[in-house]
């Protein structure tokens, strides 16, 4: 593996350039979500959505599947063996063989164009069947090969391929041939559709194939394939990617398709997670866990915490282990997790003073809360944790304050702070004491876990910025520890550039940025409450399904230009991952209306000084929403 | 697979330019002859560029009459370009006085997006090639000026790149293709991109067969013409791409002797700590001459083609970062090359919603450094007699 000067640069799998690099640098926790699926026998032969923003680690996924990566890792065993441990688990080894082919191809590029060609919706259909198909039929043979260690072509006469029922593809479609005759075939459709999408003119539309479906699904199986007289592995899947980049149509069709035909074979699709709501492209009657089921990698990290920290700080070590500047083993071990308090003492005896007068003063005028006060004042703490339980305090007077009856006239028991002191009153305090005090509060691996926002890309992107300066540390010959004073002024400066840059590079960037701030506005003055009701804070919106779904709706969102801003808005923000949307949240008893949930990517709760937590969110309708983007 | 025969004839070597100090005199005589038809497409924008040369020179000096199609791109009811709304009907009825006696004036809209339920996609490169349809549209002109002044390059590439095919494969009659541009560095500057697309792609229907399944193992070599302030546009088209080789083109010589230096600054962590490309890849062409882009950039095809024949050839994908003239020199190589049946050469870009002025005084006072130039492509220098 090559050094690099700057190994967290290197971003997606898409990026790293040798199997060996993308091997190295992956990490297998991500796969016990396939784990899962596979204890409840929906992982094999099967329909598999994976679903994630962008970034979350979709196409590494599927890379790691492709026969040129489960090679190296059979090969090098004892070198990955974490990974290779794992894939044997789900049955891709078998002894000593691989028993699994992985076609992965992309829906990126090349099929958008059809839809707006100036031909038919049959020729349409026509150009986008003969694409998929192709291509489908082309990369499984070419996989074959890799899977076998096979040259290609000089070995493509060693597969041989025979129709098991007989399939009226086309006139010329050879139902039973070698390798390269299937392989021609396929190329020969592909020619001929670009035939027709790479000109200037489509006049004379004339297809030696004319294929309206997705005959492929029918014959690639591992029953119809043979290399030198045996079977190709045991299991086949055809991995999509970037399903999302098809047109709705053509993602409805395909899908659609698939589900129909029931495949033998396993097909994942993995898209991201933009779409209002996945199930609205299904075919009627299609339901989970009979004809698809789905993965969605943001839930999995999200209620995983601790385990995205583990694959992070996994990705991170064998990064910096790649430096050709700094020679350390461990990337979480040079960031500071926990405040020096020595470095902040003045700081600390100013909020502890100051919380201290504001609790006297309240005291004295309320006589229900002096046996707390003087309970917190008496503690023996450090300044720290001095600090957090005067602020603790006070949020719980604002509290006990707050409602509407107060029970008697006479001083509150300190066992009752305790009984008060739930774990995200003690977040709050920490949070607000952070932000009143200017103490630093974004520092720490967890944090950044957190910051990352279930996104690979993203924790890179920071976690460079922190090694630039890991990096000047070492030329300079000074402690290259990042303490938590220099981790948050790094994290703010990046994600001022990246706000700056919001308005020049994001779609309907100024209107994305307006929107954000209103946003972020009302989670700020929730969040900042004395009595902090949402505590840690609030980072979101949400909306019922009903009125969010009334804004996609064609009629009115043609009628009506506010609406189309809102859209365009949202989805600018969904596509460039600064919203995040979390569908079917209940809220109160069971039965009650669904919600969308609307939350701020973390690095803007950072950049106004939000916490990092998840659930505080406020109900809002579109109505209040819409005079959000037409601000003039 | 194995050696490939290559191609050297190069329909532009020469090529007609038409530089700033003979732009006037050039024209003057040029139009004398009153027989010519003449068909003078333009954009509507807010520029104030849009009507410069068809002011300044062709309906000043033309004593034919002027078919004027004035190209309309719906960049949608959002776009950041709408700021300047009220430029825009001033060019619109400053275009109308020039007319006045002089010419007519038609109409086409290019949809720069197409709505696809929550989400857009890109579709202007597509309809600008469908601006002119066939023959019939283009069989009474003896002359088309194509002005792209204040034409975006997703629309100026495809409608040249059409007008020149529906030139050479339809027509028996010769007819003369001009694209004329007003180059100021100065207002370039001052317009800049808003809401960059969140993918690059390939310009219709210069897409280089990039995804064809019996080329994936064919090496893609990038070229990206180098301009000012893209360092984002870039990061994404190199995403797209993901390229095995990369070469840079940087303007050299150039007006400024330090803008080649400047640019290397620019993007000197991009290029040689990100991309770790080799300094020996760089290429330089005129900045003033879209015919040495278009030269090199066949040169160094051919080139690899050579040097890669045993693995197949390479596939090449032109970036366009810089000043609209040294984007044609793209367009004419890609052009020819898929004309030649080498349709491993895409033209890969990423478009923005739209623009912004940053300064509207310093933008009106800069139009007094216009440079214009003219490119003539098909016509009489090139007949073959």
């Amino acid at each position: 593996m090559s050094v690099a000067r700057n190994p967290f640069r290197m971003r997606a799998s898409e990026r790293i350039e040798s199997d060996s690099i993308f091997l190295g640098l992956y990490s297998p926790y991500v796969l016990e979500t396939l784990i899962e699926k596979q204890a409840q026998a929906d992982l094999w032969d099967n329909v598999l959505f994976i679903r994630s923003s962008p970034g979350g680690g979709k196409t590494s996924l599927l890379r790691l599947f492709s026969p040129p990566s489960l090679r190296i890792l059979q090969g090098y065993r004892k070198h990955y063996k974490d990974i290779f441990n794992i894939l044997k688990k789900l049955g891709v080894y078998d002894r000593n063989k691989i028993s699994v082919l992985g076609v992965m191809f992309s829906c990126a590029r090349n099929y958008q164009i059809l839809e707006d060609l100036p031909v038919n919706d049959s020729q349409k259909l026509n150009l986008f069947f003969s694409l998929i198909n192709s291509r489908i039929i082309a990369r499984t043979i070419k996989a074959m090969l890799e899977l076998h260690g096979v040259q290609f072509p000089e070995g493509l006469k060693q597969i041989s391929f025979e129709a098991q029922n007989n399939t009226e593809i086309s006139t010329n479609f050879p139902n039973k041939c070698n390798g390269n005759e299937l392989y021609e075939f396929a190329l020969n459709l592909e020619r001929e559709a670009y035939s027709k999408i790479n000109s200037f003119t489509t006049s004379d539309y004339r297809q030696k194939n004319y294929i309206t479906d997705l005959f492929s699904l029918s014959i690639i199986n591992p029953s119809n394939f043979k290399i030198n007289g045996e079977k190709i592995s045991e299991r086949f899947i055809l991995m999509f990617d970037d399903v999302h980049k098809l047109t709705k149509k053509q993602r409805k069709i395909l899908i659609s398709t698939i589900i129909e035909s029931r495949p033998s074979i396993s097909i994942w699709i993995s898209e991201r997670l933009e779409a209002l709501d996945a199930t609205e492209i299904l075919p009627q009657g299609a339901y989970i866990g009979r004809d698809y089921n789905e993965i969605n990698l943001e839930d999995y990290w999200g209620t995983n915490t601790k385990r995205f920290e583990v694959l992070l700080s996994n990705i991170a070590d064998k990064r910096i282990r790649n430096a050709d500047n700094v020679k350390v083993e461990s990337f979480t071990e040079l960031l500071q997790a926990i405040l020096d308090e020595e470095g902040i003492r003045g700081k600390l005896e100013e909020s502890v003073e100051e919380l201290k007068n504001d609790l006297i003063r309240i005291s004295s005028k309320d006589i229900k809360f002096k046996d707390w006060v003087n309970f917190g004042i008496s503690q023996d703490f450090s300044l720290l944790e001095k600090a957090e339980l005067l602020q603790k305090l006070e949020i719980l007077i604002s509290r006990y304050k707050n409602r509407t009856q107060l029970a008697f006239e006479f001083p509150l028991s300190p066992d009752e702070i305790k009984l008060a002191d739930k774990s995200e009153v003690k977040l709050a305090a920490e949070f607000l004491l952070s932000r009143r005090f200017k103490l630093p509060y974004y520092f720490g691996m967890e944090k950044l876990v957190k910051l990352s926002f279930s996104n690979i890309e993203q924790f890179l992107g920071f976690a460079s910025e922190f090694f630039e300066e890991i990096s000047a540390k070492e030329i300079a010959r000074k402690d290259i520890h990042l303490n938590a004073q220099e981790q948050e002024r790094i994290l703010k400066n990046v994600v001022e550039r990246k706000w700056r840059e919001i308005p020049k590079i994001v779609p309907f960037g100024i209107r994305v940025s307006d929107f954000i701030t209103q946003l972020a506005n009302i989670a700020k003055v929730e969040t900042f409450r004395p009595s902090a009701p949402y505590a840690p804070g609030v980072t979101g919106i949400g909306i019922k399904i009903s009125d969010y779904r009334s804004l996609f709706e064609e009629e009115p969102v043609k009628n009506k230009p506010d609406r189309i801003t809102l859209v365009d808005v949202l989805s600018s923000c969904l596509a460039n991952n600064l919203l995040r949307i979390d569908i079917n949240k209940s809220q109160g008893k069971k039965g009650g209306e669904k919600w969308i949930i609307i939350y701020l990517n973390r690095w803007l709760c950072l950049k106004f000084d939000l916490p990092l937590s998840y659930g505080g969110w406020r109900p809002k309708k579109i109505k209040e929403i819409l005079k959000w983007v037409n601000k003039k | 697979m194995g050696e490939q025969k290559i191609n050297n004839y190069m329909r532009w070597k020469p090529g007609i330019l038409i530089k700033p100090e003979n732009f006037i005199s050039f024209w003057q005589d040029y139009l004398k002859n009153t027989k010519r038809t003449i068909c003078y497409v333009l954009g509507k924008g807010f520029d104030l560029r849009m009507n410069f040369i068809l002011d300044k020179v062709i309906a000043n000096h033309s004593g034919n009459n002027l078919s004027c199609l004035l190209i309309e791109y719906a960049e949608g009811e959002n776009s950041p370009s709408h700021l300047f709304d009220d430029l825009v009907n001033t060019n619109i009825a400053d275009l109308k006085k020039i007319l006045k006696k002089k010419g007519t004036l038609s109409h086409k809209v290019v949809n720069m997006w197409e709505e696809d339920g929550y989400t857009k996609r890109r579709v202007s490169s597509l309809k600008a090639s469908m601006v002119f349809e066939n023959i019939e549209d283009i069989k009474d002109y003896s002359d088309i000026i194509i002005d792209i002044s204040s034409l975006p390059r997703s629309i100026y590439i495809s409608l040249i790149g059409k007008v020149l095919w529906l030139i050479d494969s339809l027509l028996n009659k010769e007819v003369n293709l001009f694209v004329v541009a007003a180059e100021n560095a100065e207002t370039d500057k001052l317009i800049e991109e808003i809401g960059i697309d969140e993918s690059a792609s390939t310009q219709h229907p210069f897409d280089g067969n990039l995804d064809r399944s019996s080329e994936q193992e064919i090496p893609i070599i990038w070229l990206p013409i180098l301009g000012e302030g893209k360092k984002e546009q870039l990061e994404k088209v190199y995403k797209y791409l993901d390229p095995d080789e990369i070469c840079p083109i940087l303007p050299l010589p150039a007006k400024n002797p330090r803008r080649c230096d400047d640019l290397v600054l620019e993007y000197y962590d991009f290029l040689f700590n990100i991309l770790q490309i080799e300094k020996q890849n760089i290429i330089y062409a005129a900045e003033q001459n879209p015919f040495s882009v278009y030269e090199q950039i066949q040169k160094s095809f051919k080139s690899y083609q050579k040097s890669l024949s045993s693995i197949g050839g390479c596939k090449m994908a032109l970036s366009t970062f810089s000043s609209k003239l040294l984007s044609l020199g793209a367009l004419l190589a890609s052009y020819e090359l898929f004309i030649q049946n080498e349709k491993d050469v895409s033209i890969v870009n990423i478009e923005s919603q739209g623009y912004n002025i940053i300064d509207r005084k310093r933008i009106s006072r800069s139009a007094k450094n216009n440079e214009l130039f003219a490119l003539w492509l098909t016509g009489q220098p090139y007949e073959t007699s």
